[in-house]
């Protein structure tokens, strides 16, 4: 565990270096639910000294939730990321790496399950007890 | 009931929205044979806001009408090593890190006993909190034996940390 600011810890997730040669690969899967994932990237120098890769990721699937009380639906996901790296070899004692990433997520949030009334709760819906509850 | 099954507000937006962006910039410099300069240079600012409904039922017991927050965060380091090449190797530097962290969230419980009983339907709470952190750091290792290597580091770190903390009456329904 380290990082002033970390709660549980950190990770120290690597991303894949920009290559010395050109490449470049896409991956598409589909999954239930409507899942829809694209994940591709570009890597390879553009100048001498200078390398970058570029990689986006898009995620969206349909809702997986349902209200058991009245026909509702949530669930669904929207996800977009993407990175870009350059490796700028300025001389054979000076090097400079930048890093520029970012991601955006418009998902529905997890919507809970109803388990039991809690008598001694600081504050109940009584009327909970004349909800249907469709199966 | 299956894991799929669940419920929440028809009123609730039930959206999040959430983005986060990052640019670090590292630069190495050797600037004189063996021994290098490192900079570590990184902002991160996140933000978000959404509806959410925190019961599990249709009624409004305890729901976010609203959340909204955001985060900036900015760090710098520099640090001088030394070549691993030779017998001594060592490292020396500083670090100085500066965070804001901003939420504030509305909570609706109109169907609760809270409002039954004290016509109390809605709350809001809000924290703004700021974190400084100055940090000077070294350490070195040096091969005793080819099978014996002893090893010392030392680091100080000064953190400041500040937070207006509010929980008050929420703007009406």
């Amino acid at each position: 565990m380290f990082g002033q600011n970390s709660t549980g810890g950190a990770i120290n997730y690597i991303a894949r270096k920009p290559t010395n040669e050109f490449s470049a690969g896409a991956v598409a899967s589909y999954g239930t639910f409507n899942d829809f994932i694209e994940d591709a990237y570009v890597s390879g120098p553009i100048r001498n000294g200078v390398r970058v890769r570029l990689a986006l990721r898009d995620e969206n699937s349909g809702a997986w939730q349902y209200s058991y009380t009245r026909n509702d639906t949530n669930g669904r996901t929207h996800q977009l990321a993407g990175r870009l790296l350059v490796d700028w070899d300025a001389s054979s004692t000076l090097k400079f790496q930048l890093n520029v990433n970012g991601w955006q997520d418009k998902s529905d949030p997890l919507a809970l399950q109803y388990l039991a009334f809690n008598q001694q709760a600081i504050s109940n819906a009584p009327e909970v007890k004349h909800i249907l509850v469709r199966r | 009931m299956t894991s799929r099954a669940a419920d929440w507000s028809p009123d609730n937006g039930m959206f999040i929205h959430r983005n986060l962006n990052q640019t670090v910039l590292r630069a190495d410099w050797e600037f004189v044979p063996d021994i290098t300069l490192t900079s570590i240079t990184s902002y991160v600012g996140f933000n978000e806001r959404g509806a959410l409904d925190q019961d599990g039922i249709a009624l409004s017991d305890l729901d976010l009408r609203y959340f909204y927050g955001d985060i900036h965060s900015f760090a710098q380091e520099v640090r001088f090593a030394n070549a691993n090449t030779g017998r001594f190797r060592s490292t020396i530097g500083a670090n100085f890190s500066s965070d804001t962290v901003f939420y504030d969230e509305n909570i609706v419980y109109a169907n609760s006993s809270a409002t039954q009983n004290y016509g109390i339907h809605t709350s809001e709470n809000y924290s703004n909190q700021h974190m400084t952190n100055i940090a000077g750091f070294a350490s070195g290792e040096y091969d005793i034996l080819s099978s014996l290597t002893a090893k010392a580091g030392v680091r100080y770190t000064e953190s400041r940390r500040s937070a207006t903390i509010c929980n008050h009456d929420g703007a009406m329904a």
